[in-house]
């Protein structure tokens, strides 16, 4: 390590890799719930159990981004960070939020909320903005410090590349739009259309511009080409360009049924169909990079999971979505089980970015070196956990099926609906302990490193002939034809409007339509993250 | 009219970028390596569709003119929706059930729920029967059961275009269909009803009767809310001036008041809840002026000229970058 004020980041590393733990013991909780609703009901209520399953997931996101920006600040602007006393402050605040959050939640089991000026102090119930005013203040407070401290260490506007310009506005516009979202309204979907600029430019701003701004600047890092730095500028600027527009206007599809104008169906459904665009050609840009740059990743770990978060943002945010999205396929899925399935997906993408600037930093902030233990258990963990959340999510989004028909259409009673959507629990409880499995393997990499000596050889490369299974040979027919699975997807939910459904009462279209995307789906991204992450390791890079 | 607005802009898009990209990026030289081509067209479109959000927010949240109930204008027993939704914010009801469909799916949409029961007494009677159970493990108190039933009051009449679908239902329309205030019927009781009469029938001879909705009508196009408040404040005829006794707010609020006397004659109709077509949400819509069809022309014409320069930029950089 050269930069001493990077040490910074390990007690942020160790508090995201623990908020993970938080976030899987609460989600099997949820799944309990599933099995019997009166399991821990009085004690531990499920709603409890849900807010803390989304709030340890979004505060170990924050904290692995600020580690991750810790660690890549000095390296980028040549010098120590500016300010580390105040570098310190802010991770206090940051441990503040996440103690007094989590201790005020519970509150919400007995409805004692504290109020001032019209805003909930302690706590809100709205999902993913739980916290309340009195916690956002202080997390506002350290973002404004942060922002600080970046700019100052950063050096001379001028002289940014554009990965830089995308990183630093990404992160920018995700920490100005956290404040609207959390600001309480007493109508419905005022306060909802607000959220949902939190939330959803959450995933825009940082998933789609602040990460690819990141990855960009990764590479420029690791190759430091000349060329390498033009051909990730020019990537860069499309990239936000595409996504910035398709997805601010794509917002709208977050606004077809919560009481907002009807326009909004006609701008969200198309420009939310055109968000595709962006992700699909990140995909094949990747490709092209590879192709080009030819080079050997020394940290094999942290590349996979960033092979993760290209082909679930592929697969899971593009195409998932590109199948809920159509106003005709949005009008049956909304409210129901299918979007959990897109919601998951979109999430791994986001963890697995986080995951991978993680495993990226902490070689170097211990000092210790990649050896062979820290590359397999990190291999381990990355296929666990896509696989698993892979069956995870999949079973959701047959589960959700099940539940547009006996709901919407026959109207059966919420017993009913209960019953059959549990059919598909075991698939989500087997994914979610296979991602259990990963993240033991992810956190004993990070703890192995952070906690004793490692004197391991380097991991070496078993030599392999070029196969179908590691190489990236036929990989764009690959991603024409999930593309293809996922428009099947959505032609299944349409015919939910069929008079066969409507009126014959009888689901078979779309249900064999549907499970043949959805499973379609999970098996194409499976396999293209195998051949990826194999020809990344083989350094097969020819398609 | 909706699929043929939304095909015919997603294809002439298509086929606007497919053309401008045959004419004007096949003609151009390779791009050399240093160069980003297009880099204004790239910034425009962001600050374009930027700008387009910031316009029809106010739109969108009901503030140009509202589509939606006012969560203080919808009244159960006295509470309005805006203490009830302060109450789901306490309990996060969100955690379990679905509004409007976001939120958690391990209960009930309550949108849904709240048009299937659709009547207060029977929506509070579920809250009722739901709470302190293993379900919704809280004591909720008869006032905050108030509070919650008129919270779904509200999220029952909301303009949802017509989600979530639900199998068609006839309910019967039992209540006005007027906002009933508990202020305003204070104040009509003190002020009016001496001389309109309690139920707005008329005591004194000349009063106009409140029941008859067709007087409301031709009243109201005549000279409009704001016509009947002046009458309220300055008099008229035989009535006296309220301007030192009532503000212009609270006289339209009692007016308002006053006109849910006409609802009474509706009560009995029936209308269908539900069904399985949003599309019909765009006739119904179409009188406010931001959902009218001059509107959707721009609308429209916007969503033609943004995604026909967006797929040529996606053309673009896949063919040259």
């Amino acid at each position: 390590m050269v930069y001493r004020t990077q040490k910074l980041a390990t007690p942020l590393v160790v508090v995201a890799v623990l908020l993970f733990l938080v976030q899987l013991i609460f989600g099997g909780i949820l799944a309990l719930y599933y099995i019997s609703p009166n399991i821990l009901s009085g004690t531990l209520n499920f709603n409890l159990a849900r807010a803390y399953h989304l709030n340890a997931l979004l505060f170990w996101l924050f904290s692995a981004t600020f580690a991750a920006v810790i660690y890549v600040l000095p390296v980028l602007s040549g010098r120590e960070i500016a300010y580390p006393g105040i570098l310190k402050i802010i991770v206090l605040l940051l441990l503040v939020v996440v103690v007094g959050g989590f201790l005020s939640l519970p509150l919400m089991q007995e409805g004692r909320n504290a109020w001032a000026l019209g805003q909930p102090l302690l706590y809100e119930g709205k999902e993913y903005v739980e916290l309340g005013r009195l916690w956002d203040a202080i997390l506002v407070f350290a973002f404004i410090l942060f922002a600080l401290v970046v700019l100052k260490t950063l050096p001379p506007m001028k002289e940014w590349p554009l990965a830089l310009w995308a990183l630093v506005f990404g992160a920018a516009i995700t920490f100005v739009l956290y404040i609207p979202g959390n600001i309480f309204f007493k109508h419905v979907p005022t306060s909802e259309y607000f959220r949902w600029w939190t939330v959803h430019y959450w995933v825009e701003g940082a998933l789609e511009v602040a990460y690819a701004g990141a990855f960009g600047l990764l590479l420029m890092v690791l190759i430091p080409r000349e060329e390498v730095k033009r051909v990730v500028d020019k990537y860069i600027f499309y990239d936000v360009v595409l996504a910035a527009t398709s997805g601010i206007l794509g917002q709208g599809h977050h606004y077809f049924w919560i009481g907002t104008p009807t326009f909004w169906i006609m701008i969200g459904g198309i420009f939310s169909a055109l968000e595709i665009l962006p992700l699909t050609l990140m995909a094949f840009e990747a490709l092209r990079i590879a192709k080009k740059s030819n080079i050997k990743f020394e940290n094999l770990p942290s590349m996979y999971f960033m092979v993760g978060i290209l082909l679930f943002g592929l697969v899971g945010v593009a195409l998932q979505g590109l199948v809920i999205t159509w106003p005709w396929t949005n009008w049956w899925e909304h409210g129901t089980w299918v979007t959990m399935l897109h919601a998951h997906e979109c999430m791994m993408a986001f963890s697995m970015g986080a995951i991978s600037l993680i495993l990226f930093a902490v070689p170097g902030l211990t000092g210790k070196p990649i050896d062979r233990t820290f590359t397999i258990w990190g291999k381990r963990a990355f296929y666990l956990m896509a696989t698993g959340q892979i069956i995870l999510a999949t079973s959701f989004g047959l589960a959700g099926i099940s539940q547009i028909f006996n709901y919407w259409i026959k109207g059966e009673p919420w017993s009913t609906v209960w019953s059959t959507r549990s059919l598909f629990m075991p698939g989500v409880v087997v994914g979610g302990a296979i991602v259990f499995l990963g993240y033991l393997y992810y956190a004993s990499t990070i703890f192995r490193h952070l906690l004793f000596p490692v004197r391991e050889e380097p991991y070496r490369v078993e030599k392999a002939p070029p196969t179908y299974m590691n190489t990236l040979r036929g990989l764009p027919l690959l991603i024409v034809l999930s593309i293809v699975f996922s428009l099947i997807g959505a032609a299944g939910i349409w015919s939910f409007f069929s008079e066969q459904v409507l009126v014959g009462r009888n689901p078979v279209v779309p249900y064999v339509t549907t499970a043949i995307s959805f499973i379609g789906l999970a098996i194409l991204l499976e396999l293209m993250i195998i051949k990826f992450t194999r020809a990344l390791e083989h350094q097969y890079y020819e398609i | 009219m909706y699929l043929k607005l939304f095909v015919s802009a997603m294809a002439i898009s298509f086929l606007i970028a497919i053309i401008a990209f045959v004419i004007i990026a096949r003609r151009k030289e390779e791009a050399k390596p240093e160069e980003i081509p297009h880099k204004k067209l790239g910034k425009m479109l962001i600050i374009m569709s930027i700008a387009f959000v910031l316009v029809v927010t106010p739109l969108s949240v009901d503030v140009a003119e509202p589509r939606n109930p006012q969560p203080d204008e919808v009244f159960y027993k006295g509470y309005t929706a805006a203490e009830g939704f302060r109450v789901a914010i306490d309990y996060n009801c969100m955690g379990c059930h679905t509004i409007v469909g976001n939120g958690a799916y391990y209960a009930p949409d309550l949108v849904y729920v709240a048009r299937t029961a659709w009547y207060p007494e029977t929506i509070r009677g579920l809250l009722e029967a739901f709470a302190g159970t293993d379900y919704m493990p809280f004591n909720l108190t008869d006032e905050e059961l108030d509070k919650l039933t008129a919270w779904m009051i509200y999220l029952r009449d909301l303009n949802t275009n017509k989600w979530p679908p639900m199998p068609p239902k006839e309910v019967v329309l039992s209540e006005k269909t007027f906002k009933e205030t508990s202020e305003a019927k204070t104040l009509y009781d003190k002020y009016c009803s001496a001389c309109h009469g309690v139920d707005g029938s008329g005591v004194v001879p000349g009063t106009p009767n409140f029941r008859d909705v067709n007087w409301w009508e031709s009243r109201l196009n005549e000279v409009g809310w704001s016509g009947l408040v002046d009458v309220v404040l300055s008099g008229k005829n035989a009535m006296p001036a309220f301007s030192d006794k009532l503000t212009p707010e609270q006289a339209r609020s009692i007016l308002e008041y006053a006109y849910g006397f006409s609802g009474v004659e509706v009560a009995g109709a029936k209308i269908i809840v539900g069904g399985y077509s949003f599309e019909e949400s765009f006739q119904e819509n179409l009188e406010r002026w931001y959902e009218s069809e001059a509107a959707w022309i721009v609308y429209w014409l916007f969503t033609v000229i943004m995604s026909s320069l967006l797929i040529y930029v996606f053309f673009y950089w896949y063919a040259r970058g």
